[in-house]
């Protein structure tokens, strides 16, 4: 897995993200698996990502997107 | 051990650093940090940001520990934030496995349609019934809600990981009953 851009390896190193760094993260995890942003957000919703770690993640951070 | 917080985010650590001291003392020095993005949070295993496992030696080889869950808070009437479980995910993977040989999940607010257990038990295991085998994975199994301090045990006790203190079972004991009393309402 490639390293995640520093600012935001700081953010989450702060324990704080805006709605704009929770995108981009998410787009980043997303890329790994070959999706686009829109895609992981409606897979994980459906439950429909790969059972790996950055699946999981993804799921759960698509969580503390807006409803 | 207050599961509450002036704010969601002291709420949320308090809960991390209290996970963080029982996993480091029973079976990894890996360490969740929480994210905030109000009005929720997230807690996982975090290293240069990444989501990652803890790496466990079993007496079957080396296995994954994914942990992770989503919480909000409620606020009383003292203004102090109670954590509330949106949803959790504890995974077990074999080294090398593309997959969770067991996925221990809640989900608070269900997708639209769906009306399987909201704790449940998963994994690409087949059981036999009649003629035909089914994947667990295509079944919800009911659990009731699972406790970290439940999984850690099931790693030492039934797993045989190496605890990290010899007094890793009250450390678990006293932890999940105060998770009983405190968190749980």
């Amino acid at each position: 897995m490639s390293p995640l851009p520093r600012k935001l390896q700081a953010a989450i190193k702060r324990g704080e993200l805006t709605q704009a760094q929770l995108r981009r993260l998410i787009t980043l995890e997303a890329r790994e698996l070959g999706l686009s942003y829109e895609e992981a957000v409606r897979r994980a919703r459906e439950r429909r990502l790969p059972r790996n770690v950055l699946g999981a993640d993804l799921e759960l951070l698509v969580q503390l997107l807006p409803a | 051990m207050p599961i509450r917080g002036r704010t969601l985010r002291k709420a949320a650590q308090n809960f991390c650093n209290h996970a963080n001291r029982v996993l480091n003392r029973t079976v990894t020095k890996t360490r969740l940090l929480v994210i905030d993005v109000p009005p929720r949070v997230q807690i996982t295993f975090r290293q240069g940001g990444r989501p990652v496992e803890a790496k466990l030696r079993t007496r079957f080889g080396p296995i994954g520990l994914y942990f992770g869950q989503v919480c909000d808070s409620v606020v009383g009437e003292d203004g102090l934030h109670t954590l509330r479980t949106i949803e959790y995910k504890y995974t077990l993977t074999p080294a090398g496995a593309d997959e969770p040989l067991l996925r221990w999940e809640y989900v608070k607010h269900l997708p639209p349609g769906a009306e399987w257990c909201r704790h449940h038990l998963q994994g690409p295991v087949d059981l036999e019934i009649h003629r035909h085998s089914v994947p667990l994975d295509d079944l919800h199994l009911p659990t009731g809600y699972v406790t970290f301090e439940e999984v850690l045990r099931f790693c030492i006790v039934d797993l045989g990981v190496r605890p990290l203190h010899r007094d890793w079972s009250a450390i678990l004991r006293q932890s999940y009953e105060q998770f009983k009393a405190e968190f749980v309402q």
